[in-house]
């Protein structure tokens, strides 16, 4: 490589550098100074931990965290299972391989917005598919408003985010599992290992760096996932399906309180770094 | 094919069909008769008249021109900045480049709720409220950092000899960029622009929040204003839906390859 030249690379670098400077890291550190503000009396006012220690005494915060949690771990739970089993049985030889994999994308690929529609139409309770099937099939002691009962509602979202995230799964695990040398099956099978025991033995540990990079990446996203909710539910009924970012956003824009809000929004944060380290070092690792 | 591949096949495409059909459900609606509606599954009678009431407003279609634009603007934003900068990535050793792959990687999990608290506050002090401007500016700070990443990756394959041959004859870097090194990775820029086109497509949070009516709104948050409204047209609602869906599956279809190809470089390291 030639030398000359070198410091080319801020050229380069900069135009991109400048722009997230100023659209990304700018908003984000001027949102979370604002968590450090009140409005008293009209005036702005420097409250430090204030809006903090407020948090801390919101009776309604400890059931939104486990809320989110729930939603995030079911999702993310569901979208790596369904996403391997699709994966393997996408890994076999085949001419319409292709095909099938293009296919099983496409809830992924679809608007959030038209996702939430789709899922409003087939849980909708009078002739939403989802109540007429259970009506034809004999079982109408099962048939309720999915989305209005609270006992429903928050695993009603849950499925609907499971349906559009799992093909991402399939497809990194996908990519992966054609990273595997077949010799490497066939020396398990010449050891006498059957199906599960390759496997078990084999394919699972060679997969385990991308179930954990997805994973920690689909639980960040899915945890500031605030679309499919809010069109379904808007956080409804009685905060059954109340998540953070539902609330953050209900706090700023229905309340106006963006002082609690920027504070709640900095709890996000906080949260979300802890995961980002986790997936960093990860990343970084393998 | 032996006989477990055949079954293989069969539990795959049935696994796949029963996935899609959720969206087969809505597009029978946005092709169903509003007297029709809800008797059967699949519809008695087809109409078009559903999407033909679509564009047959002139407010209904400017929605969706929103949509157009804002996609197709973030695109070409998008990829002008990240494949510079994918490039300086690939390309060039220094020192504090660890530290942008690493912004590239952590501005990319942000939360956008946070976010939008600051946007919506100044993008009213800018006089940007309810344009499609706003929208642009705020999609490509989603778009490029995952772009960014994908091209570096595209770059690492191209070989360094086609641009050193061009540097010999006296080219600069970004000469040479420009006029080699782009041009072939066109695949790439399709697979990166894909991606970019389906984030600011589908973009909602802030699409919901820095505009209010049909200026600037894109039809993706539209169609869910159509909930409960009055009475929920249902059939309306899946038409806009459907004509949401259109654009994405035939990109998608046009860019498969490439684009699951640039997914999974972006997303797992090399």
């Amino acid at each position: 490589m030639r030398r000359l030249r070198e410091s080319e690379w801020i050229l380069f670098m900069l135009p991109a550098s400048i722009y997230l400077l100023m659209t990304c890291i700018y908003p984000l550190g001027s949102a979370l100074l604002l968590g450090f503000y009140d409005t008293i009396g009209g005036k702005t006012v420097f409250v430090g931990l204030g809006n903090y220690i407020k948090a801390i005494n919101d009776s309604a915060l400890p059931g939104v965290l486990v809320n989110s949690l729930a939603f995030t771990a079911f999702s993310v739970l569901f979208h790596m299972l369904i996403g391997l089993g699709l994966a393997l049985l996408l890994n076999v030889r085949g001419r319409r391989r292709n095909l099938w994999r293009a296919l099983q994308l496409i809830p992924w690929l679809l608007p959030a917005s038209v996702v939430s529609c789709i899922w409003l139409l087939i849980y909708q309770p009078q002739y939403g598919l989802l109540n007429t099937v259970l009506s034809k099939l004999r079982l109408p002691f099962l048939v309720r408003d999915w989305l209005g009962d609270p006992g429903t509602a928050l695993a009603s979202v849950t499925i609907s985010n499971i349906w559009m995230g799992y093909p991402f799964f399939a497809v990194m695990i996908l990519a992966a599992l054609q990273n595997i040398p077949s010799d490497l099956y066939e020396a398990a099978r010449i050891d006498g290992a059957g199906g599960w025991g390759v496997f078990w033995y084999i394919t699972l540990p060679l997969l385990r760096p991308v179930i954990l990079t997805t994973s920690l990446l689909d639980i960040i996203w899915t945890f500031r996932f605030f679309d499919l909710v809010w069109i379904m539910t808007k956080g409804g009924p009685i905060r059954a399906t109340e998540i953070m970012p539902t609330y953050v956003y209900k706090t700023a824009f229905y309340n106006f309180n963006f002082h609690y809000a920027a504070a709640l929004g900095g709890i996000m944060v906080l949260i979300m770094i802890c995961l980002s380290i986790g997936y960093l070092r990860i990343y970084l690792s393998e | 094919m032996r006989k477990q591949d055949i079954w293989n096949e069969v539990v795959l495409a049935a696994l796949v069909i029963l996935m899609l059909l959720p969206i087969l459900y809505m597009i029978l609606i946005a092709l169903t008769p509003s007297e029709c509606l809800f008797i059967t599954f699949i519809p008695r009678r087809f109409t078009l008249r559903n999407l033909s009431d679509v564009f047959s407003d002139p407010i209904t279609l400017r929605y969706y021109l929103n949509t157009w634009v804002i996609a197709i603007s973030t695109v070409a934003l998008s990829l002008a900045l990240a494949s510079l900068a994918g490039y300086g990535l690939s390309r060039f050793r220094f020192k504090i480049k660890n530290w942008f792959i690493l912004g590239a990687l952590v501005t990319q999990m942000l939360p956008m709720e946070v976010l939008v608290i600051s946007y919506f506050r100044i993008i009213q002090r800018l006089g940007l409220y309810n344009t499609r401007v706003a929208l642009i500016l705020v999609d490509t700070t989603i778009t490029v950092p995952f772009c960014t990443l994908m091209l570096k990756s595209i770059f690492d394959g191209i070989p360094r000899e086609i641009e050193e041959a061009a540097m010999i004859d006296g080219c600069s870097k970004m000469t040479a960029f420009f006029r080699i090194t782009l041009p072939i990775s066109w695949a790439g820029l399709f697979a990166a622009g894909t991606f970019a086109f389906l984030q600011s497509w589908g973009e909602y949070l802030y699409a919901l929040t820095l505009t209010t009516d049909y200026r600037a709104t894109p039809m993706t948050v539209q169609v869910t204003k159509m909930i409960g409204q009055y009475v929920t047209s249902w059939e309306a609602m899946a038409a806009m839906a459907l004509l949401c869906i259109v654009p994405v599956l035939l990109l998608f279809g046009l860019t498969q390859h490439v684009f699951l190809q640039g997914l999974t470089a972006g997303a797992v390291k090399e």
